[in-house]
């Protein structure tokens, strides 16, 4: 399915997320992840962060 | 992790999220996460997210896959914002990415905590997702070119037995004081060339690049150059 096997796919569901379509996100929504390679690894580390909401 | 992330390789369990962000290599990988493969059985994103959810697409790809994916997107009644980064893995991690964002202004407001939360500053283009893509691009051809032209000048005064640093530390101090010949010159003169944008993405930036300036009938020979070096 993805052009490079030597990276893992990461695919990742974080934090739930509120569901008013035209609200900012917030804690009680969920965000998912899609990633492969070095900068989807990285960017998986960030994305769960207290910053949001 | 605190918060909870679930690493999975199942893609449906994704469906429920309000908002999906991928980062992947290349236009083929993103088309297959959002339309799916019939071969392998697998829906893709479109089919999958309800109403309403968004695709956070982070990658650097075409402007013409960028449309088709919003359209896509946009039939199933889902929003589609494009913001690819400047930025290496190392850059991620410290949450230092700079983000170009285009997308339908709702959407795109809606995204802002996860900006906020990935990078150190977003910009936001306008509310056709292609133009985020177009700037990433582009911005990634004045990097490569860059390259092109600091390893050149570099080379040069190796061959007329002169100090290469000296020569960088003049160019960054007067006229050439930005990121990219800070960066790059420091490390093309310590020969330090350790990856850290391997060369079958930085080439496939500069086709796509290429792609655009025809499209758009531009000329654009110095990145020509650049395919070929690389």
């Amino acid at each position: 399915m993805f052009k490079d096997g030597s990276n893992s796919l990461e695919a990742s569901e974080a934090t739930p997320l509120d569901s008013g379509s035209n609200s900012r996100l917030t804690l009680q929504d969920e965000v998912g992840f899609v990633g492969l390679g070095r900068m989807g690894k990285a960017m998986a580390a960030t994305l769960p962060s207290p910053d949001i909401g | 992790m605190a918060l909870g992330l679930q690493p999975t390789t199942d893609f449906t369990s994704l469906f429920h999220c309000q908002v999906v962000v991928s980062m992947l290599p290349d236009d083929d990988a993103v088309r297959d996460v959002v339309f799916g493969r019939e071969d392998l059985g697998s829906r893709g994103l479109a089919s999958g997210l309800k109403p309403g959810a968004i695709h956070l697409s982070m990658s650097t790809i075409s402007t013409a896959a960028a449309s088709r994916l919003a359209g896509e997107h946009a039939r199933g009644g889902q929003g589609y914002v494009a913001a690819p980064v400047f930025g290496n893995p190392d850059a991620a991690k410290a949450r230092e990415l700079f983000i170009v964002a285009a997308g339908a202004r709702t959407d795109v407001a809606r995204c802002q905590p996860l900006f906020d939360s990935l990078g150190q500053r977003t910009f936001v283009v306008d509310s056709d997702p292609a133009h985020a893509n177009l700037v990433k691009l582009l911005g990634n051809m004045m990097t490569a070119t860059t390259l092109e032209m600091l390893g050149e000048a570099v080379a040069l005064l190796r061959k007329r037995g002169l100090d290469p640093k000296s020569f960088v530390d003049i160019l960054t101090g007067t006229m050439f004081s930005g990121r990219v010949h800070r960066i790059y010159g420091e490390r093309i003169v310590g020969q330090r060339y350790a990856a850290g944008f391997v060369m079958p993405l930085a080439l496939k930036d500069v086709r796509l690049a290429l792609a655009e300036a025809a499209t758009a009938g531009a000329r654009c020979h110095r990145l020509a150059w650049c395919e070929i070096g690389c």
